[in-house]
């Protein structure tokens, strides 16, 4: 695959909150290779958006910040460049599309004039008949209904699926070579949702964009993704191939939510769950995060916090019983 | 939107009936005989007599109502003062006080949300705190008083402005600047916290993910949206403006509708009184009439049906 197209070593970040700091991403470390998706997988609150804004240099800063770690996208290191350099990155080479696109579309701007704005921006672009015509064009790729028409609509005029269209449209209007989506899915009714999917999946075949799919959905994930990284509590605790991760997880956190999966084939009474809640990010325990939760702890877990190791080839693990 | 506005027209007659009714009453009920007041001290009681059968005083209360309705419509009510009818005097005051409110409103916006933006952008620094001060300093500042400080100020000490009266450019400065502090102020605070407000919103971290320069964020994408509250608080602060005339008129002897109306008030002129408090209340109306069309510009989500 050659040189990974974004690559983050040990990425920490913080916010400082006036109830403390909140210790948001702890050694986050994962890259996505040319072409490739990478899912991120975890529940709500683990840090996976953090991770995503982190990338995109677009943490609020204060009360976030980035503490520790380095991001290269394309061999550059991201938190070295200028402001003004991040804004050539952002939108033309790396692109995000949001969880909700219901509230990330400018209400007083037209869908059209919204992505207009997203090409402009990074190129030259000298007749307006030109530009109005490849954003048309863009809508019918991205399979807006009546595309000449959406252009000159207001977003509360379409609908959650056609302004999630609309996003991907602005996204992919600059031929980003990484495409962040996060949980691009979510706000949407399931049948949008597959819609949504085999659009982005197609797309990024076309055009070979690398993608950074974020999600707490385990089954868009294995529909998508060629690798995955589980994230607990601010780390990632597993990373391997989506096949292996289904196959063989590893982690006692990904057992557990593979384990909640509902299946239809067995007769259960019960869900099967993971007992305790998530740890305090405010004030997490000594050793391993996961620890409190864990059928496997072993006396060493209450010591230190163990990082990710490559168990078998291709499969990391950041566990002190699988060690 | 042709109905809506033609709804909100037909709104203004029991608006403009309400207004001229307290206004009425309201004179009614104050101290002081106009008869008394334009016969002179020295006249006597058949004089007063005289001058009351004149212009209809001794009639019943509905019955002087009446005839004042009949006379605000039909365009030939006369001031008790000038002996002329009402409306030849008050239209050139109000074109002087509408100059005057104009231009303190454009000084009120352009300065107010100006400040309010710089404010919310730079939330939490000295700038927000100076902006912040100066606003309360703006709202809470007397406008008489404040008008006497920059009299004092600009006109006695450096001289570099007149103190008062009408005719050049240079004439409106201090008044317009003294009847707009207030509405600056509290403009620059709706500005500030609708602007905060905004700049939480999705849309302007996608605006900034598309890799647009921070001022066309602010500028375009948040601004855009945070007037909308705004524009609300101007339209109502045009009221607060008629009526700050009253006093920054008086003090900049501004030939306007509110000195009009203290002077009238003065001299017990009823007919003028009564007609000019209609047709500022009128004016209001107007006023927030073109605001709420505003809004149609400034949010593509609001379109007026008639019901």
């Amino acid at each position: 695959m050659g040189d990974p197209i974004l690559s983050v070593k040990n990425l920490t970040v913080h916010f400082h909150t006036e109830a403390g700091v909140v210790k948001a991403l702890e050694d986050v470390s994962f890259s996505v290779g040319q072409g490739e998706v990478l899912g991120l997988v975890g529940e709500t609150g683990c840090g996976k958006s953090v991770t995503a804004l982190s990338v995109m240099r677009l943490i609020p800063t204060p009360p976030g910040r980035i503490v520790g770690g380095t991001i290269h996208f394309d061999g550059r290191d991201v938190l070295a460049l200028s402001e003004e350099e991040m804004r050539s990155l952002r939108g033309k080479d790396m692109a995000m599309i949001f969880q909700d696109p219901i509230s990330s579309l400018n209400p007083v701007f037209t869908a059209g004039y919204q992505v207009e704005e997203a090409i402009v921006t990074h190129e030259a672009v000298p007749r307006r008949e030109d530009l109005i015509a490849r954003v048309t064009g863009l809508f019918k790729k991205v399979n807006i209904s009546d595309p000449e028409k959406s252009v000159r609509s207001y977003p509360h005029m379409l609908s959650g699926g056609m302004k999630q269209r609309v996003m991907i449209a602005m996204g992919l209007s600059c031929s980003p070579r990484l495409i962040i989506a996060d949980e691009p899915t979510t706000a949407l009714d399931v049948s949008i949702q597959a819609q949504i999917l085999s659009l982005i999946r197609r797309l990024q075949m076309e055009g070979g964009s690398s993608v950074l799919l974020i999600s707490h959905d385990l089954g868009v994930i294995a529909a998508m993704a060629q690798t995955v990284a589980v994230m607990y509590a601010g780390s990632i605790v597993e990373k391997t191939s989506v096949k292996t991760l289904f196959d063989r997880p590893l982690h006692p956190y990904t057992r557990g939510l593979l384990g909640a999966i509902p299946r239809l084939d067995v007769d259960q009474e019960r869900l099967s769950v993971i007992p305790g809640t998530l740890p305090d990010l405010f004030n997490l325990p000594r050793g391993c995060k996961f620890r409190e939760r864990c059928s496997e702890a072993l006396p060493l877990c209450a010591e230190g916090r163990p990082l990710l190791a490559e168990i078998e080839p291709g499969h990391e693990v950041a566990c002190y019983a699988r060690a | 939107m042709g109905r809506f506005v033609a709804q909100r027209l037909l709104m203004l007659v029991p608006v403009l009936l309400g207004v001229s009714l307290v206004a009425f009453c309201i004179i009614q009920l104050s101290p002081g005989d106009p008869a008394q007041v334009m016969a002179g001290m020295e006249a006597s009681e058949a004089d007063i007599e005289m001058i009351r059968e004149k212009f209809g005083l001794n009639e019943p209360l509905p019955v002087q109502y009446w005839a004042f309705l009949k006379g605000l419509f039909s365009g030939n009510l006369v001031s008790l003062r000038y002996e002329a009818p009402v409306m030849e005097i008050v239209l050139p005051h109000l074109k002087n006080t509408l100059i005057l409110a104009s231009m303190s409103i454009v000084l009120a916006v352009l300065l107010g949300v100006a400040t309010g933006v710089c404010s919310a952008v730079m939330r939490k620094t000295w700038v927000d705190y100076l902006a912040t001060v100066l606003a309360l300093f703006g709202v809470s500042m007397p406008v008489f008083w404040w008008g006497l400080l920059l009299m004092l100020l600009f006109s006695v000490k450096l001289a570099w402005l007149p103190s008062g009266g009408m005719g050049t450019f240079a004439h409106l400065i201090l008044p317009s600047v003294a009847l707009g502090t207030s509405s600056a102020g509290i403009i620059a605070r709706m500005t500030r916290s609708s602007m905060l407000d905004v700049l939480k919103q999705d849309y302007i971290t996608t605006a900034t993910a598309k890799g647009l320069v921070r001022s066309v964020v602010v500028g375009r994408h948040a601004l855009r949206n945070a007037l909308i509250p705004t524009v609300t608080v101007i339209g109502l602060q045009f009221g607060q403006l008629l009526a700050g005339a009253v006093l920054t008129e008086t003090v900049f002897s501004w030939p306007g509708v509110g000195r009009l109306l203290v002077t009238s008030i003065l001299s017990r002129d009823f007919p003028m009184v009564q007609a000019t408090l209609v047709i500022v209340a009128a004016l209001f109306v107007f006023v927030n009439l073109a605001v709420d069309m505003l809004y149609a510009v400034l949010d593509p989500r609001i379109r007026y049906h008639g019901r």
